[in-house]
């Protein structure tokens, strides 16, 4: 039999320090606070533990700094200040080092010629060719790959004036291609305010 | 002629009372101002913040008339798609203002909140393909059930089917997508032009299945818990969680970019993929509505036979008022008879018996509403072209 609707006690339930007004309020307020409050402050400590503040610059010595992209989260056992900054993010790491000096008459392609005729670690990798970038600031810069089965790594090497800032990123070959634009973007985020040294 | 004042069947049923919005004996009912007021001033202050009010003040303004229009026409469809029951326009007004406020303004900040952590421990990639979709289905959806959680806490809105629930939720919704819609319109149309192109395509393209229909599937959900207790607690709350699940996966479908472009960039496949992912949650809300529909029918019925004095609806009338295909052939009847005005007098009859039985249920068979109802029931009746 189908029960008709009829005035119920939860109708006479008025009472303002009633179980339904007071615990009903504070439900509603924990909610509201949760996603009003709650979210944001959980958004700040994410933020403050990935140790860099995501889309802003990120100092890596006085004069040089760069700006880490989304998620990747800072080392602190390998950063350094005034020498360098690792951030990693799915087995992938970042090392952006400043502290490295062109010698009289040298270019930066000689300099990074060095670090290029390394021979690899992992036999067969394919090392692509020598290519120049610039950054978004303007400095120029040589960059190359070394891809091998198992990992990958992709070197900048940027100049201003006699000052070298080497970016180094290394990690599995499998996830190269998500990281790829995250390490360019990276890369060319790089800046020297340093004058360009002697 | 029986007087409907002296023959109610079941004198000892009490009257469940009129809805009402405003409730001081509630802290809830404090809480939900406190907080409309809070967040209406955030949400208005972002508004006229907005590029196009500040330069555009005609564009602002026709798109204020336009989704008012376009809100209006949507709310008559949903009101008049109430069967039995005329609910509360106070209660209704809260409905929506919850949703264009309160909901629409933590949704914001909370969006926005997630929308960064995916992006700091993942991608920005991942947040832009997935995390935005996953955010803005888990905050709005709750934030808009939250909405009918607060009607259903205030007494006074006697909330008691799972239609209720239906018909708040929906008003939530509603109240959350013409804001959310007037909002983009101002942040983004630069003509008069643009403003059409947004009615289009927010309103008529994807306004169809957008938020009104998932907090109306949520807030059916919500009503079925909280009124269906002759069934076992366990299966109200799966019921009331499914039906947010539901709702949750057809949001986070809708905002979902990566099946954008599965039929191609053209406008034929545009709209392929609006249908693919629409349909599915309007066909979910109307079989929703149709399956509470069915107890509401039964429920309306067994009132009917207890509470009602039958000189006033007879058992065929009664049969005649329980769907909108019978009531039409009842009116079809009486013009067969009568002609027009008998069955413009058929219809005038049966609004009026709908507005009786309401009246006997909320305020009792001897209150002035059903009385005056009653009365005039008896003068249509008395209309010689009445058939």
């Amino acid at each position: 039999m189908i029960p008709v609707q009829t005035h119920t006690d939860l109708d006479d339930d008025r009472d303002l320090f009633g179980p339904r007004s007071v615990i009903g309020a504070i439900a509603v307020l924990v909610v509201l606070t949760f996603f009003g409050v709650g979210l944001q402050w959980i958004d700040d400590w994410v933020r403050d533990s990935s140790g860099f503040t995501v889309g802003e610059a990120t100092a890596v010595s006085d004069t040089v700094s760069f700006v880490p992209a989304p998620g990747w989260i800072n080392d602190p056992d390998q950063t350094f200040t005034g020498v360098g900054v690792v951030a990693q993010k799915n087995g992938w790491e970042i090392k952006v080092a400043t502290g490295l000096v062109l010698q009289d008459g040298q270019s930066l392609e000689d300099f990074a010629t060095i670090f290029y005729e390394i021979p690899p670690d992992e036999p067969g990798a394919q090392v692509s060719d020598l290519e120049t970038f610039t950054t978004t600031s303007g400095l120029t810069g040589l960059t190359w790959t070394v891809h091998g089965t198992t990992n990958t790594s992709v070197t900048w090497m940027i100049a201003n004036g006699t000052n070298v800032t080497q970016v180094l990123a290394s990690g599995p070959s499998a996830t190269l291609d998500s990281v790829r634009s995250e390490l360019d973007a990276m890369a060319a985020s790089v800046t020297d305010s340093s004058g360009g040294g002697q | 002629m029986s007087d409907a004042g002296t023959t109610s069947p079941t004198p000892e049923v009490r009257p469940v009372g009129r809805a009402r919005l405003m409730d001081t004996q509630s802290f809830v009912f404090w809480v939900f101002v406190v907080a409309m007021v809070y967040s209406g001033i955030h949400v208005f202050s972002e508004i006229t913040g907005s590029l196009v009010v500040q330069t555009l003040p005609a564009v602002a303004w026709w798109a204020l008339v336009v989704w008012s229009t376009y809100a209006v026409a949507f709310l008559a469809i949903v009101y008049r798609h109430q069967l039995f029951v005329r609910r509360s326009p106070w209660v209704t007004v809260g409905a929506l203002a919850w949703g264009g406020t309160v909901a629409m303004w933590f949704a914001m900040k909370a969006n926005s909140a997630v929308g960064d952590i995916f992006s700091l421990w993942f991608s920005s990639d991942f947040s832009d393909d997935w995390g935005n979709a996953i955010a803005a289905a888990t905050n709005e959806e709750t934030l808009k059930a939250l909405g009918v959680a607060v009607i259903v806490l205030l007494p006074l809105t006697r909330v008691r089917s799972t239609l209720d629930g239906w018909y708040y939720g929906m008003m939530v919704g509603l109240g959350f997508q013409i804001v959310e819609d007037y909002a983009y319109t101002v942040r983004e149309a630069a003509s008069l032009a643009e403003v059409n192109t947004f009615l289009f395509q927010r309103g008529l393209l994807a306004g169809l299945w957008a938020h009104a229909v998932y907090t109306g599937i949520v807030g059916a959900g919500i009503g079925f818990l909280v009124t269906r207790t002759d069934r076992p607690l366990v299966r109200r709350v799966l019921v009331a969680v499914g039906f947010f699940a539901l709702a949750w996966f057809f949001h986070f479908l809708w905002d979902l970019p990566v099946i954008n472009e599965m039929f191609g960039t053209g406008f034929g496949g545009f709209v392929a993929v609006i249908l693919l992912k629409g349909v599915p949650a309007l066909v979910t809300l109307l079989l929703v509505v149709r399956w509470a529909r069915t107890y509401e029918r039964s429920e309306w019925t067994a009132f009917v036979e207890r509470c009602v004095d039958p000189s006033l609806l007879t058992p065929q009338e009664a049969t005649d008022l329980l769907s909108r295909k019978q009531r039409t052939a009842a009116r079809k009847a009486s013009a067969a008879q009568g002609g027009h005005q008998a069955k413009g007098l058929r219809k005038r009859l049966q609004v009026t018996q709908l507005r009786y039985v309401q009246a006997v249920r909320e305020e009792g068979p001897t209150s002035t509403a059903a009385l005056a109802e009653a009365d005039l029931i008896r003068r249509i009746r008395q209309d010689p072209a009445f058939v």
